[in-house]
């Protein structure tokens, strides 16, 4: 086992490292000032990390494209939802319901794995989606004849975390500081986000990071090294399913209420164009990617109108319209010049070249 | 077909290989053996069979019959635990992780195994063997002339130790002078007492380096035989040959 994480600037680079945290811990009062609306909109932004990070395991490490990603956050989401809600009468706190989900989602990528063993490239991409489909169109019909989803009408009135007396539902004052949901689910987000992140470095300095590596370079290749790829295939599913259902359980909780309408095919492909533009298999990359995409949609929903109105005096296009616009064109523009991710993995991947050296 | 393990024994033993692409037979019920320490090559013209046979061999694909190596029945084995008994397959096309470097190829091929300072020691070892890698250790490997992904093919199938190396056409693409020097490459590692199961096209030159040889036509064997007999074989030259 080796103990370090292929992680830039832990060692030696520690001013950095503390800037950036006390940035991170100061951020969702700041963004308070501008608008509660902006620490909600920071949260998916890191629950979209989350997502892309698990999504990384599957495309960036071991290659297999997948584009019914939606699905686990969906199988996460639903798992709270009915485990912490009215709709049953069942209330079980949110640190049971959330392995509880990952696990789920878990199982349902292992299953969805086992079909794809022997598709690849745009084979795996169709029964991906179709895959993804299915889970949403589920959560649709499940109202008849047993009601188990509440069909489109979704959940509502899901708890909020609960720890002790902290209740993420409500606003608390300490030290002078409004605490307000948000921001409660903020911090808890962002210690979701560092286990995921370390989990990730791990894997990917890990054994079965290289064996990823090795299916994603050459199966067969692979397969005459000694490499079990069956297995480290489902494994991969599996372990990217578990990320999206843990961010599923804490979307449900945040949101407060969950239905199909969010898990469609769209934010698959979203989630995949956050891992591809960050920079497949970097994990600090999909990190950027991810906020960058999260984050640009809202900046120009807030900056398009007025940007309009100073320059031509009226609205010239439909803010929804030109906001997608240029979304589009920014992800069109990135992938032409930096066609393999803003931030993309080394090549010369290090963890195995210290192997080598040994 | 209870046969004992011993020195005379064959390390490699296929009886009656069948292989099937949906309704489609590849390999009508082929049968050969390679002794330990030999050097054989299955010859033939392209969509023989050849390619899938030693797939069959390293179990990538399904087939009926009975593969024996080493005394075991390895029919149903699956692909990935053979490099663990010795068995290594040099697949078709090079088959090298072409985005990482010529070192990381190397340990990957060495995956299963866990000694670390004897991974080290076998790295420099094929390093001393193929020198021309060894001047590029931090090249990627995608970025190498074919003949040389196709040495580092074959040091990555050595980091796994093997007895018996199937090696997949490796001459397919080569300037000559390239495959002269894979061919130099493989004959010492047969030296080394690696057993080699060789498919090739280019018949002249298996023929030359090999001690016996099979040649195989629409999934069937047709004549096996010494490489000097098939050398000297009228059918063997104008087949594959070029001799009318």
């Amino acid at each position: 086992m080796r103990t370090h994480l292929n992680l830039p600037s832990i060692k030696g680079n520690v001013l950095p490292m503390v800037l950036l945290a006390i940035a991170l811990i100061a951020l969702p009062f700041a963004l308070a000032l501008v608008g509660t609306a902006w620490v909600r909109i920071t949260n998916f932004a890191v629950l979209f990390v989350l997502l892309s990070l698990g999504l990384n395991i599957v495309v960036g490490f071991a290659g297999l494209l997948d584009l019914g990603y939606v699905a686990f956050f969906a199988v996460g989401a639903y798992v709270y939802a009915l485990l912490a809600s009215p709709h049953f009468g069942i209330h079980l706190p949110f640190w049971i319901i959330l392995p509880i989900g990952a696990f789920v989602a878990c199982i349902a990528g292992a299953v969805l794995g086992a079909p794809t063993l022997k598709l690849r490239g745009d084979y795996l991409a169709i029964v991906t989606l179709g895959f993804g489909e299915i889970v949403r169109i589920f959560m649709n019909n499940m109202s008849n004849p047993i009601n188990i989803t509440n069909g489109p009408k979704g959940i509502a009135q899901i708890d909020p975390f609960q720890i002790g007396p902290i209740d993420f539902g409500k606003s608390d004052l300490l030290a002078g500081l409004n605490f307000s949901g948000p921001i409660k689910y903020y911090y808890f987000l962002m210690l979701a986000l560092m286990l995921v992140v370390v989990i990730n470095g791990r894997l990917k300095d890990s054994r079965i990071g290289r064996a990823w590596v090795a299916i994603r370079e050459d199966e067969v290749a692979a397969k005459a090294s000694g490499i079990n790829t069956r297995n480290i295939k489902l494994l991969a599913f599996a372990m990217g399913a578990s990320f999206g259902g843990l961010s599923g359980g804490m979307f449900a909780a945040i949101q407060g209420f969950v239905s199909p309408e969010s898990f469609v095919l769209n934010e698959s492909i979203m989630i995949l164009a956050m891992v591809v533009l960050g920079g497949m298999g970097n994990i600090f990359g999909v990190i950027a990617g991810a906020v960058l995409l999260s984050f640009l949609p809202e900046i120009l929903r807030y900056t398009v109108e007025p940007v309009q109105m100073a320059v031509f005096g009226h609205m010239w296009i439909d803010p929804e319209v030109l906001r997608m616009l240029i979304f589009g064109l920014a992800l069109v523009l990135t992938m032409r010049y930096r066609p393999a991710g803003l931030w993309p993995e080394s090549r010369h991947r290090r963890e195995m070249t210290v192997v080598a050296n040994k | 077909m209870n046969r004992p393990t011993n020195s005379s024994s064959p390390l490699l033993d296929a009886l009656n290989l069948e292989i099937h692409y949906g309704g489609i037979a590849a390999v009508k019920g082929v049968s050969f053996s390679v002794m330990q320490g030999e050097m054989v090559c299955l010859l033939g013209a392209n969509g023989a069979g050849k390619t899938s046979t030693l797939k069959a061999l390293a179990r990538m694909i399904n087939s009926t019959g009975e593969i024996r190596y080493a005394g075991e029945k390895i029919n149903q084995l699956p692909s990935h635990v053979l490099i663990n008994k010795g068995l290594a397959l040099v697949p078709e096309g090079r088959g090298i992780f072409a985005r990482l470097t010529i070192a990381e190829n190397l340990t990957m091929g060495a995956y299963h195994r866990n000694d670390k300072a004897e991974i080290a020691a076998d790295v420099e070892r094929i390093f001393t063997m193929l020198p021309r890698l060894k001047e590029r250790e931090k090249q990627v490997a995608g970025t190498l002339s074919g003949g040389e992904q196709q040495m580092l093919a074959i040091g990555r199938a050595l980091m796994g130790r093997p007895k018996l190396l199937l090696l997949d056409e490796p001459s397919m693409g080569l300037a000559p002078i390239m495959v002269a020097k894979v061919f130099e490459v493989i004959q010492s590692v047969a030296a080394q007492g690696v057993t080699i199961f060789l498919v090739e096209q280019n018949a002249l030159l298996a023929l030359k380096v090999c001690s016996r040889g099979y040649v195989m036509e629409s999934g069937k064997i047709t004549i096996a035989d010494t490489a000097p007999n098939l050398l000297a074989d009228a059918r063997v030259r104008a087949a594959y040959l070029g001799e009318c």
